[in-house]
């Protein structure tokens, strides 16, 4: 198993003489992912508080709580170790349980793997979350965060000493190998050309009419068509039916 | 228009190639998506090894006939799927528990003694340091103790003393081993920074520590510490100097990494570290209820207070040497 690194990309040689490219997440996607999963355990601890405090006991018991002399053993227990416990070791469970993904990482369209493109097991896990306490110093992820900014695949000192890496999961087969192939099954392009087409057609919404008709125009030239018009509406319909007849 | 005629084959060969193909893919796809996590079905595990090793030669001919194309790119997600789920480890985590416990972890902690010694001399030099500065230089005391700790000492009482009637054993215990475990943490992880970080740790904690024992000699009351730090301390401390030898051993491998290059050793270094680390840091929890149950209890008496702590050393020093003895492999 090997793996190499260039600036937002690694290539990763299997153990079955494959090589396959994957793209690192970079810094807007972790810190995008890092603030989803930090809303999601805040809002969990807190809901617990709040139904362990109406379930178990009365609202009344906040005021003499942390009271010095009252004996709230109990409902120190109940009401926060739970809490506390969601609260830290969220990332280090749910990393286990979801195959190296969370929520926040699932919304943010990246997953956790190992550098030899593996699901980190438990131990790798453990260790990346043991390092956020030196990622996170002097505070806000400070160094986790330049070393996001400055290191070839983004990672942070965690993900260094567990040999875990962020990557795109979405980008990865986002368009169903199943709608891929059918499309070149009833396409008549050549592959690249269709994939040529496919993109345009992803990105008409975006550009602008005089735009549309450019573009659209320089492919069926490309292609060998002839449509003279200057219709985008127009050009748009004979573009779809090539790209799936 | 031979272009048109090449294009026209190439296509055609395209079509039948997918044609052809197709369901195998959707076959393993819909095997990866639907299988049965519990199920040990052989059949199962057979038809996706035998969908991944075709997928691996449509995928290099796709690489050599489409490279960059969606196809090519949507089998490499296929194998990449496939891959992770072939290759990831059983998930036998009671096993691997027992084997880092009964083997692994005595023989890591045996290749680390060098760096184990370094670091329980460190800490003690430290600690010599510390008293001989606050004996020397008494007006330093504040460095270590807080003004609240000063005014009770000076008072002829310790900081500990009624703890109890402040704070629940039980809270006590979580709070001392959260705060525990978070040194022991930071002792390891820092040594990140070249082992600069844990040298920081340790030697601060030592100094701490003798530091405020020759504050509490001057007014008679080092007995006492004593007393109240034995029970806890023997293995509290031992976990300690154990997590700064791991820092130590992550700066190790940072300077001089050997044939491996920097990123490697530090892995590995990190590896080896985090499987001591995982049989040691369950101790605090031990030494945590011993700091909250046994510790500011007035009613245990010196000698049940030493048994406790040279117990609770042995048994620990015995398990992280010796491993699980009775266990074979």
């Amino acid at each position: 198993m090997d793996d190499q690194q260039t600036n937002g990309l690694i290539t990763i040689s299997s153990a079955d003489a494959m090589t396959y490219t994957l793209e690192v997440a970079g810094v807007g996607a972790r810190s995008y992912a890092f603030v989803v999963d930090w809303h999601i355990r805040l809002l969990l601890a807190l809901v617990w508080i709040y139904l362990a405090v109406f379930l178990f006991f009365d609202t009344s018991v906040f005021a003499t709580l942390f009271q010095e002399g009252s004996d709230h053993t109990a409902a120190l227990w109940v009401i926060f170790f739970p809490a506390v416990i969601v609260y830290f070791f969220y990332h280090p469970i749910l990393e286990s349980v979801m195959h190296g993904s969370t929520p926040g990482k699932r919304i943010a369209g990246v997953s956790l793997i190992t550098l030899e493109g593996h699901v980190p097991g438990i131990g790798s896990i453990l260790i990346r979350n043991v390092f956020r306490l030196v990622d996170s110093l002097p505070g806000v992820y400070t160094i986790g965060l330049l070393f996001v900014i400055f290191t070839r695949t983004h990672v942070r000192i965690g993900d260094l000493a567990a040999g875990t890496v962020l990557i795109y999961s979405e980008n990865a087969g986002k368009h169903g190998q199943p709608a891929v192939t059918d499309k070149a099954l009833n396409s008549g392009l050549t592959a690249e050309n269709q994939d040529l087409l496919l993109e345009l057609l992803e990105r008409w919404d975006q550009l602008t009419k005089s735009q549309r008709v450019r573009l659209g125009q320089r492919f069926l030239k490309k292609i060998d068509h002839d449509l003279n018009t200057d219709d985008p509406h127009r050009l748009k319909s004979h573009l779809l039916k090539l790209a799936a007849k | 228009m031979p272009n048109v005629a090449d294009n026209r084959s190439a296509q055609q060969a395209l079509t039948a190639w997918l044609e052809q193909r197709i369901p195998a893919w959707q076959k393993l796809e819909s095997l990866l998506q639907t299988r049965d996590t519990k199920s040990d079905d052989p059949q199962q595990a057979r038809e996706i090894i035998t969908g991944f090793r075709a997928l691996i030669s449509d995928l290099s001919l796709a690489r050599q006939t489409l490279p960059g194309s969606r196809i090519h790119r949507e089998l490499e997600a296929l194998f990449l799927r496939a891959h992770q789920l072939i290759y990831r480890a059983p998930a036998n985590l009671l096993l691997r528990w027992r084997d880092i416990h009964a083997f692994e972890s005595p023989a890591l902690i045996r290749q680390m003694s060098r760096l184990l010694l370094y670091t329980i001399t460190l800490f003690l030099g430290a600690m010599l340091c510390g008293w001989s500065l606050i004996t020397t230089f008494p007006d330093l005391t504040p460095l270590f103790a807080s003004t609240e700790m000063i005014d009770r000492v000076q008072g002829g009482e310790l900081w500990t003393d009624g703890l109890l009637n402040i704070m629940p054993p039980s809270l006590l215990s979580l709070s001392l081993m959260t705060n525990n475990i978070t040194v022991s943490i930071f002792a390891f992880s820092l040594g990140a920074f070249y082992g600069l970080g844990t040298l920081y740790i340790i030697g601060l904690n030592g100094l701490m520590l003798g530091g405020v024992f020759a504050f509490t000699a001057q007014y008679g009351l080092d007995d006492e510490l004593f007393s109240f730090v034995i029970a806890h301390g023997v293995v509290e401390l031992s976990v300690i100097c154990i997590a700064g030898a791991m820092g130590l051993r992550l700066g190790e491998a940072l300077l001089r990494p050997g044939a491996l290059t920097r990123q490697q050793a530090f892995r590995n270094a990190t590896a080896d570290a985090g499987k001591i680390l995982l049989v040691a840091l369950p101790f605090l929890v031990v030494a945590g209820l011993i700091e909250g149950y046994i510790s500011p209890d007035p009613r245990f008496d010196l000698g049940f207070r030493i048994f406790v702590g040279l117990s609770s050393g042995a048994l620990f020093w015995s398990i992280l040497l010796f491993g699980l003895p009775w266990l074979k492999r």
